[in-house]
């Protein structure tokens, strides 16, 4: 008895648990999280099923081009978008570019798959701008050329409209933060306004705009309403198909599996690309930038440049969703539509507080404990952001539809059969949550648990106040704002979400993502309106507290 | 008289290493006391097992007779009674100066809170800052703040880790000098961690000099530079340079600069080869001296020049001298050496050399 003790003892987890119990909380947090990406992982190793031969053939190589095809375009559209607007909002004072500052983040608010819809509905057929044309000219439907928006090149100006914000922040937070010194060098020593940008700034800031870049393609891999609505194969809808058209778990899971590979090299080059850009740094002073003067026309064409983006990413599409929720306000709002409100906001605030919980533990496990392993388990965790929802769902389906299996198997033993226990319960699809915007609140913790220096600690204790007490009056306090953000973050986020959703969701359980995209999918875009509307109009919030961040921690100002 | 706060044989172990090794100390209730080392010698981390942060391999920490650190008993810190003032001040950011000081007595009645924290901001001259968040203040009044709250709940000792250093060194001195006479006039008593010589001689009554988490003496300022123990605390305080020479009498030593007369700090044999400090103060330029140097290098500092020298045989000088003595690099330098008092230690470092240079 006593040796089987000791053998106990000696099991690693337990003596870890018995030096060190934050490091085992934390890394078996960590190791929930990340169950969904080692379920994925696990798959590229298990034997192929039978339909996949069949999709690698037909399918895989239309899924690969197609999402090289759309990534190619976001980085030439984003890229292009988001380094001209941050350059010209840096460097130059022209009329109007207080405001373009901050609102050129507003295109944030706006899910892909809802401005795809909107444009859609802009220019069809049936839409304002073709009848304009038809009724100005006299022309009748086929008469006239017109661009199709449901294609391919349609969904890659939809996707740049919406992500150049992810370039333009980083990019203009680079341009910021190159010390004025470095460009006042290289004038002294000759170079011209536009030698500046392309010799110095823009090689400077090439880390940040590829970090950037490299999340609007994340959002783009991980994309679903948008493909699915202009139908466009690529691999989420195609693991939706597989998911539920052939009903092929495994193959559904592959498919998955090489999506999660492009990730990781995106990842791996957002990593790369932000320690690079950290080295950029090459001086701790700073100065704020004198801003160029331009011309009467170099003012109109920067004010041009910068208002474009935000007119068609933001301002053009809610002004119509405005017009069709007007339009539909009776037929749609009702009582369904409350409760379709009051759903998606009970699980989006569930969904936040979960996350922000798990972030705590998180945080607080590397906070106390030094063990590298704890920290690399804590980065590992928050990799839900890059992994798209899609994937994400089926990672969670398959280990969850096996446990619920088993306890019916085991039950049923007994005569007993309870039904599904996870599977298509609202504790997954918080879970799938969790696990997508986890990243989020980490961010979050960490900056507020940052605030708290380990000598307030050791200053409350001196005073008199135990352990519990210094987390009730110095903690809690001063990490107040940084939880507060990250549950509205999170919040927000989750009620855009659409993919994870629509596959975890409860049978009958619809939210406003949910709603407008059946609504959508069903042509009945102008009714879909109010429910696509109420969520942009909620995502601005988090893009108010995105602008004011910025400008508090900008390099250079005021800190506390 | 019993002593207020007695460290006895404490030893202490961060992970593997050894940081402090058996040190001993007392302090008188109302004395000042100081830890000073370089960063690194385990100053600090003796400083918060006496706040009850580290808890000690061996030895015993003592305040007022009770027994506080062992490796049995462990009062956890927020039981001790001990203020402390830290290196980056650890000021709450979400409280007002009234606040952050009325932190620690927050169980006592509203207006005995009130009064203490009036009068303690107006100790330290901050009665108008009291609405005002740490932020909005300047660094020295912060300074003044983080003792003042440590102070509120009058702690029966206050330890306070380099809480200078953030400061201009111009203005170090002087805050030093203001804390010590508020903690007089409270008669408190406090224990200061620096590293900084100037700042320790300004704030306290006596000092410990450690090195390598070992106490190398525990004595006056006036003693540390004057009397040093060992050649580290010779080095470590003041400057100065050491000079070969051999013990001829009890009282005198010859040197390369002659035969030198003087009461000896330690009592060596004859014929014992022995390095002699040298302070700058000690070398007096004498233009008639037939001893001269030639001047490698100067540095002027308004009202005087320290002119550092190398002698024929090649050993080094440090000479302190009134600027109007001026020189140029390379000038031959006529001196003397004037010591009222002959600091010696016996010689090991020669044979350290040669093995050194046989590795």
């Amino acid at each position: 008895m006593t040796t089987a003790l000791a053998k106990l003892r000696s099991l690693p987890i337990i003596s870890l648990w018995r030096g060190d119990p934050w490091a085992v909380l934390t890394l078996v947090t960590a190791l929930i999280v990340l169950t969904p990406i080692l379920t994925i992982c696990a798959y590229l190793l298990a034997p192929a099923s039978e339909n996949w031969d069949h999709l690698a053939e037909t399918v895989l190589p239309l899924y690969v081009s197609n999402s090289l095809v759309l990534m190619l375009g976001v980085t030439i559209g984003a890229g292009t978008i988001g380094t001209a607007t941050a350059w010209l909002t840096s460097m130059y004072r022209f009329p109007g570019r207080r405001f373009l500052t901050w609102a050129l983040l507003l295109p944030l608010a706006m899910p892909a798959y809802i401005i795809a819809y909107t444009y859609t509905g802009i220019l069809d057929v049936s839409g304002p701008v073709q009848e304009w044309i038809r009724q100005t000219f006299d022309l009748s439907y086929g008469e006239y050329w017109f661009p199709e928006v449901r294609s391919l090149s349609g969904a890659i100006i939809m996707f740049s409209l919406v992500l150049y914000p992810y370039v333009y922040m980083l990019a203009r937070a680079s341009f910021l933060s190159q010390s004025v010194c470095v460009l006042e060098v290289s004038r002294t020593l000759g170079c011209t306004s536009w030698m500046c940008f392309s010799k110095v700034a823009m090689p400077l800031a090439r880390p940040a705009i590829v970090a950037g870049l490299s999340l609007a393609l994340m959002e783009t891999l991980a994309d679903f309403g948008t493909v699915q609505y202009f139908g466009i194969s690529t691999f989420t809808t195609g693991i939706f198909r597989t998911w539920f058209g052939l009903y092929d778990a495994t193959a559904a899971s592959q498919l998955s599996a090489i999506l999660m590979m492009f990730v990781f090299v995106l990842i791996v080059i957002e990593q790369w690309s932000r320690r690079r850009s950290r080295y950029h740094h090459t001086t701790d002073r700073y100065k704020r930038i004198p801003e160029g003067k331009l011309s009467a026309t170099g003012e109109k064409f920067a004010l041009l440049v910068c208002a474009l983006p935000l007119l068609l990413g933001f301002v053009i599409p809610v002004f119509q969703l405005g017009i069709w929720s007007v339009e539909t306000f009776e037929a749609m709002v009702d009582s369904s539509f409350f409760r379709l409100a009051i759903n998606s906001f009970t699980l989006a605030a569930s969904a936040a507080v979960v996350a922000l919980l798990f972030a705590l533990i998180l945080g607080y496990g590397n906070r106390i404990s030094s063990s590298p392993i704890v920290f690399g388990a804590t980065r590992l965790a928050g990799m839900g952001y890059a992994i798209p929802g899609t994937v994400i769902a089926v990672g969670i389906l398959i280990p969850f539809g096996a446990i619920d299996n088993w306890i019916n198997r085991w039950l049923g033993a007994y005569g007993v059969s309870p039904g599904l226990f996870f599977s298509g319960t609202i504790f997954i699809l918080i879970f799938a949550y969790t696990v997508r915007f986890l990243a989020i609140s980490q961010q979050s913790v960490e900056a507020g648990l940052g605030k708290v220096k380990p000598s307030m600690d050791d200053a409350a204790r001196s005073m008199g106040e135990s352990r519990m007490q210094v987390l009730r009056r110095v903690h809690l306090p001063v990490m107040k704002g940084s939880l507060l953000t990250a549950l509205v973050i999170v919040f927000v986020d989750v009620l855009k979400e659409l993919p994870a959703t629509l596959i975890l969701r409860p049978f009958d359980f619809n939210t406003l993502a949910v709603r407008a995209y059946e609504l959508a999918s069903d042509e009945r875009l102008a009714d879909s309106s109010t429910a696509a509307l109420a969520i942009v109009l909620v995502g601005i919030v988090p893009v108010i507290l995105l602008s004011t961040a910025i400008s508090n921690s900008r390099a250079g100002s005021r800190k506390q | 008289m019993t002593s207020h706060l007695t460290v006895s044989d404490v030893s202490i172990d961060l992970g593997e290493s050894e940081i402090v090794q058996d040190i001993s100390f007392s302090l008188q209730t109302g004395e000042i006391g100081c830890l000073l080392g370089p960063s690194g010698c385990g100053k600090t981390t003796l400083l918060r097992s006496i706040a009850g942060f580290e808890q000690p391999r061996k030895g015993t920490i003592e305040l007022q007779q009770q027994v506080i650190s062992s490796s049995e008993t462990m009062v956890p810190p927020e039981a001790r009674q001990v203020g402390m003032v830290f290196q980056d001040l650890a000021l709450f950011p979400h409280l007002t100066v009234a606040q952050n000081v009325a932190f620690g007595i927050k169980q006592q009645p509203k207006e005995l809170q009130a009064k203490r924290v009036a009068d303690l901001l107006d100790l330290v001259s901050l009665s108008t800052a009291s609405g005002k968040y740490p932020h909005e203040l300047s660094g020295g009044q912060q300074q003044r703040v983080a003792l003042i709250r440590a102070m509120a709940p009058k702690p029966r000792l206050l330890l306070l880790d380099e809480p200078f250093s953030g400061q201009d060194s111009d203005l170090r001195e002087q805050l030093a000098r203001e804390v010590r006479g508020i903690l007089l006039e409270d008669n408190i008593t406090a224990l200061l961690v620096t590293h900084d010589q100037m700042e320790a001689f300004a704030f306290s009554d006596s000092i410990g000099v450690i090195n390598h988490g070992v106490l190398q003496q525990w004595d006056s300022a006036f003693n540390l530079y004057h009397r040093p123990a060992n050649e580290f605390v010779a080095d470590f305080i003041g400057s100065g340079e050491f000079v070969c020479g051999t013990v001829s009498a009890s009282d005198s030593v010859s040197t390369p600069f002659g035969e030198l007369n003087g009461e000896m700090t330690a009592s060596i044999s004859q014929g014992v080869k022995v390095k002699l400090l040298v302070r700058p103060d000690e070398v007096r330029y004498d233009n008639n001296s037939v001893t001269v140097a030639k001047v490698v290098g100067k540095s002027f500092r308004g009202a005087d020049h320290l002119y550092q020298l190398e002698t024929r045989d090649g050993s080094g000088l440090l000479c302190l001298t009134p600027s109007h003595n001026n020189f140029d690099i390379g000038d031959a330098f006529g001196f003397r050496l004037e010591l009222d008092r002959l600091v010696v230690f016996p010689d090991s470092d020669r044979a350290h050399s040669i093995s050194s240079t046989a590795e």
